[in-house]
């Protein structure tokens, strides 16, 4: 299902069956949906998933789902009215609020406090990296240190000497920054050269992205590098593939 | 406290009892600092506020708060000590640790429905800006016919109920500023009493509210920081009153 068309102009609000499971609006190459799936599946939350073709969106989307147009959305059907939640971290905190098996944050309020604002900061480490990767800047990628924003990632796991963020397994701040962490292999691809993470600076960073490849919901909803990169590079040409990774279900044979 | 001065680089670490007490980082004229006053002062939690001089800060600010961020909260009974940054993130921080006068619901689909009330404020705040600058004012009125209908829908003297919630708070600090948009604008603001009803008589309870007035200023006090901060010399210590 996590691979299933995304839906256009043109299409039709799909019907959903009255099983009182979570609707997620998504996008099968989008890093800001990718964070609510894992969430939904290391808490094993159920849900259908509806994927949108960001670049043609459906009327019925804009008009009735999203209000900013933007994915992930996370419908609740068994709520009254039916709200939708918009913003991938605000989605995410209202499941672990809202299902506590499986709790991804700590019950202590610093510790809590302490990972939305390392959450927070990864963020502004990605808006970093995609202004050095805009077509006009390859040069100053020598010079500038790419790396001082994880430094702090690096420091972070020494000092809690745990396999994982969020302890002995992982927690949302390591699901919450594994979208894009998964997509830094797909910059060889993009950028024609390797970007290599030097293990006497990221030793704990490297074992730390070795089990998080291990790991069962990051393996659903796992895509390899030339995978990452493909897509990036149907974007950047105008003529995004959504539906690169999508089989149609065989058609029943009529006798 | 309410109207210290603002340290800057060269002086000494601020002269603070050890007294276990929070120590928050600010400055008199920020909107998002002022948001944490608002929380703590709702709460009646314990704090020491230190004022920073944003333009030249001070270099042991970097020693606690490596970003030098502002607001910043210094728990100093916790080991570290730690230090929060992030307006949003500090408030959410006291409502969880400190369970008197809650500010945020407890129920998880009523507290995400104020969390994205208080996300979506993001761009009123930013269309407020722009209107403060000299820009188009009416993106900023259309922001916030959001919430006028947001209060409408609720039919309580505040977002929060009958007491004031936490956003209430978190957008207090624009709220505050109209008059200033007043002052700036002159002729040309156009703040309509039939469009924002509900924000209307909203405003006056929120004036009246303890916690808005311990941190309340004057828009023309407002107005001369911002005039002598556009003119490259920001006057921190307008508040400040002269030793006798």
């Amino acid at each position: 299902m996590i691979t299933g068309q995304h839906l256009g102009i043109g299409s039709t609000k799909p019907i959903f069956p009255d099983d009182g499971l979570l609707h997620l609006y998504s996008m099968r190459f989008c890093p800001y949906a990718h964070r609510v799936h894992l969430v939904l599946d290391a808490k094993n939350i159920p849900h259908h998933t509806i994927n949108i073709n960001l670049r043609e969106k459906p009327d019925w989307f804009v008009n009735n789902v999203s209000t900013t147009g933007k994915v992930p959305v996370l419908e609740l059907p068994t709520e009254s009215g039916t709200p939708t939640l918009v913003e991938s971290l605000i989605i995410c905190d209202y499941l672990d609020e809202k299902y506590p098996q499986r709790p991804l944050y700590s019950r202590d309020p610093l510790r809590r406090a302490q990972d939305r604002i390392l959450i927070q900061r990864f963020s502004q480490f990605i808006d970093d990296i995609y202004k050095l990767l805009l077509p006009n800047s390859p040069t100053e990628l020598g010079t500038t240190d790419l790396y001082a924003g994880l430094d702090i990632y690096e420091k972070e796991l020494n000092l809690r000497e745990t396999a994982y963020f969020g302890g002995e397994a992982p927690g949302m701040l390591d699901y919450m920054i594994w979208p894009w962490c998964e997509r830094f292999p797909a910059l060889k691809y993009e950028l024609g050269f390797e970007i290599v993470l030097d293990p006497k600076r990221f030793g704990n960073l490297l074992r730390w992205r070795d089990l998080m490849l291990d790991d069962t919901p990051v393996k659903k909803s796992y895509l390899d590098g030339e995978t990452h990169a493909k897509y990036m590079r149907s974007r950047r040409a105008g003529e995004t593939e959504y539906d690169m990774l999508y089989i149609p279900a065989k058609k029943p044979r009529l006798c | 406290m309410s109207n210290g001065r603002h340290l800057k680089k060269g002086s000494p670490t601020p002269d603070v009892p050890e007294d276990g007490i929070l120590r928050l980082y600010s400055m008199r004229f920020c909107p998002f600092a002022q948001r944490v006053h608002l929380v703590l002062d709702a709460k009646q939690i314990p704090y020491h506020t230190i004022y920073i001089n944003l333009t030249e800060k001070p270099d042991w600010l970097y020693d606690i708060n490596p970003q030098g961020k502002v607001p910043a909260l210094e728990l100093v009974r916790e080991t570290g000590p730690p230090v929060l940054t992030e307006s949003l993130l500090i408030c959410e921080y006291l409502d969880e640790q400190y369970p008197l006068r809650p500010l945020y619901p407890r129920d998880p689909l009523k507290k995400v429905q104020e969390k994205l009330l208080i996300e979506r404020f993001g761009a009123v705040l930013g269309a407020f800006f722009r209107a403060s600058d000299g820009g188009d004012i009416e993106p900023f009125w259309c922001g916030l016919d959001i919430y006028e209908q947001e209060l409408s829908l609720r039919g309580t003297d505040f977002f929060g109920g009958e007491q004031t919630g936490i956003l209430d708070y978190m957008i207090w600090p624009w709220c505050e500023r109209l008059e200033l948009l007043k002052l700036q604008r002159g002729d040309d603001y156009n703040y309509d009493e039939l469009r924002f009803t509900h924000l209307t008589k909203w405003l006056e309870r929120m004036k009246r509210d303890v916690a808005v007035q311990a941190f309340y200023m004057e828009a023309e006090v407002q107005a001369e920081f911002l005039r002598t901060r556009s003119e490259g010399n920001p006057n921190y210590d307008l508040l400040v009153k002269a030793d006798v």
